[in-house]
């Protein structure tokens, strides 16, 4: 028998073994897909809610909740534990913090999904400290891993920042429900700006700065790119800081002209990003780019266009549901049509990793593209993106019966998602393989 | 006495899963050696430092090397120095890819 290391440390090479069990990534994974599902039933139970434009209530609230804590947080959280091991070469800082934590995220989501959509104040404050609890443990998990990487570049920078980000978006939040229980009334007059802030920094800060800063490591991996330039990551993180610290300053003070500064900042830190994806896209070496990836480069157009419907909503402000409007089209067409073409990659990867990776020495072993070819996410893909333009557009001419077609879109477009992602982590294997070593 | 050929046979086993190209062919397999009789020693490189199937494919190549007649020890070094570039790739490789 041939001698054998340790798990992926080569004697004298690189230390390569720093993935965290199974387990810890897919369980996270697994509950994104199904809140998906949610997601793509109550968006559609919703969507003459949604038509009638009223901000703030409280199925609206839940529904947009499930979306961003249910589904992409939840997903997110798995494929951050994932990637950060490969693309920072690091361990997690505590894996049986990263295990444990999903059952207190599970029952603080589900607990404040049934709090929001009866808007239980009690169910509230307790859920969503508990929430709270469980998003500063994931966040504090990750940037302690991150601290340990030699490796300080754009993207340690927008990862980074992206963690920092969301804990203040958390502590917005829970100012938000201690304001709501009656328990900080000094602050009820802040109530909107508070608000304003926590999508901010969840939505601007968060989701957009991980984003960009994964995809400078994951679109060069899925179109095998090499010699692209990297010189403009930086001036996009630095821009991308000034737009977030201007809007931000925007709301909180009178000075109205920072909102233009921001959105003219987040324009350019966008087309900035733009460029290099183009750069990484024209050095690739696979000949043929694959649907998830255009759905990535759709998701940047998107984010053009969503800052410009920023611009826009400036001129011609219709109030609390104009900005509903802006924030839904930038989460659904930037940040959720980024995950989506992602997880179309990094699933399966996932999981031929767990199950098919051994080679067995009979025939032609089994690759990524077996389990889910990436042209099925094609359909899904354009059926969202075309759901998300039929939404806005009705959404902005009040047009009724549009807003429901773009909202049957989005949600049939998403329950194929759930389907053919959930086909791959096939849920007759899964049972086991997500209670290991608990 | 290993016979290198037939070792690197056995490595043309062992695919990147992503690209579906042989690590042979891909040109990802620097060096093989054997140090002392029966003693493999295998340097290799990713084709990006931070590909998420290191793991996988280091100890692929690892299992396939010790499949080969006369291999009784198998040591995998993942090295960075020199770089993949893709030049390194065989001619299939290149075609497959459409370069």
């Amino acid at each position: 028998m041939p001698e054998r290391g340790p798990s992926g440390a080569v004697p004298g090479g690189v230390i390569t073994s720093q993935s965290p069990p199974f387990a810890v990534p897919i369980r996270y994974m697994c509950l994104g897909v199904i809140c998906f599902a949610l997601f793509a039933v109550d968006f559609l139970v919703q969507s003459t809610a949604l038509a009638q434009g009223i901000p703030g209530a409280p199925h609206i609230v839940a529904l947009t909740h499930a979306l961003t804590l249910g589904a992409l947080l939840s997903f997110v959280m798995g494929a951050v534990y994932q990637l950060t091991t490969v693309a920072f070469l690091i361990p997690i800082s505590s894996v049986p913090a990263a295990r444990w934590n999903f059952w207190l995220y599970l029952l603080a989501f589900v607990g404040l999904f049934v709090s929001m959509s009866a808007w239980w104040s009690v169910g509230l404050l307790v859920f969503g400290s508990l929430m709270a609890l469980a998003v500063y443990i994931y966040a504090v998990v990750l940037v302690i891993s991150l601290l340990r990487t030699k490796n300080r570049d754009a993207m340690f920078g927008f990862v980074v920042s992206a963690h920092v980000y969301l804990m203040l978006a958390v502590a917005a939040a829970v100012l938000l429900v201690l304001v709501d229980a009656g328990r900080a009334p000094g602050l009820s007059a802040i109530l909107e700006p508070l608000l304003a802030t926590h999508i901010t920094l969840a939505v601007g800060g968060f989701f957009s700065f991980l984003v960009m800063g994964f995809s400078f490591k994951l679109l060069p991996m899925f179109t095998l790119s090499h010699g692209f330039p990297t010189w403009r990551q930086r001036w996009t993180l630095a821009l991308a800081h000034v737009a977030l610290w201007c809007i931000l300053g925007a709301i909180w003070s009178p000075v109205r002209p920072l909102f233009w500064v921001g959105a003219a900042v987040g324009l350019a830190a966008f087309v900035n990003h733009g460029l290099d994806v183009r750069g990484i896209v024209r050095k690739r070496m696979r000949k043929k780019v694959e649907s998830p990836i255009r759905g990535v480069i759709a998701a940047l157009v998107a984010a053009l266009v969503g800052l410009c419907l920023l611009v826009l909503r400036l001129l011609w402000g219709r109030g609390a549901a104009g900005w509903q409007d802006v924030v839904a089209f930038y989460l659904l067409g930037v940040v959720t049509l980024t995950v989506m073409s992602f997880a179309y990659k990094i699933v399966p990867f996932l999981v031929w990793s767990k199950r098919y990776s051994k080679p067995s020495g009979k025939g032609k072993p089994i690759l990524i593209s077996d389990l889910l070819r990436p042209d099925r996410a094609r359909p899904v893909l354009i059926g969202f993106a075309a759901g998300l333009v039929v939404l806005t557009a009705s959404r902005a001419a009040l047009w009724t019966p549009g807003v429901v077609v773009g909202c049957a879109a989005i949600s049939a477009a998403a329950a194929v998602f759930c389907v053919q992602v959930m086909r791959v982590m096939e849920p007759g294997k899964l049972g086991r393989e997500l209670f290991e070593r608990d | 006495m290993i016979d290198l050929e037939a070792v690197r046979e056995k490595l043309k086993e062992v695919y990147d899963p992503e690209i579906g190209i042989n690590v042979v062919d891909l040109g990802l397999i620097y060096k093989l050696e054997e140090v002392e009789e029966g003693s493999l020693y295998i340097e290799m490189t990713m084709t990006t430092p931070g590909c998420p199937a290191h793991d996988n494919i280091s100890q692929s190549v690892e299992w396939a090397a010790a499949q080969a007649f006369g291999v009784a020890m198998v040591q995998v070094e993942v090295v960075w120095d020199p770089p993949w570039t893709p030049e390194m790739m065989s001619e299939e490789a290149r075609e497959m890819l459409g370069l």
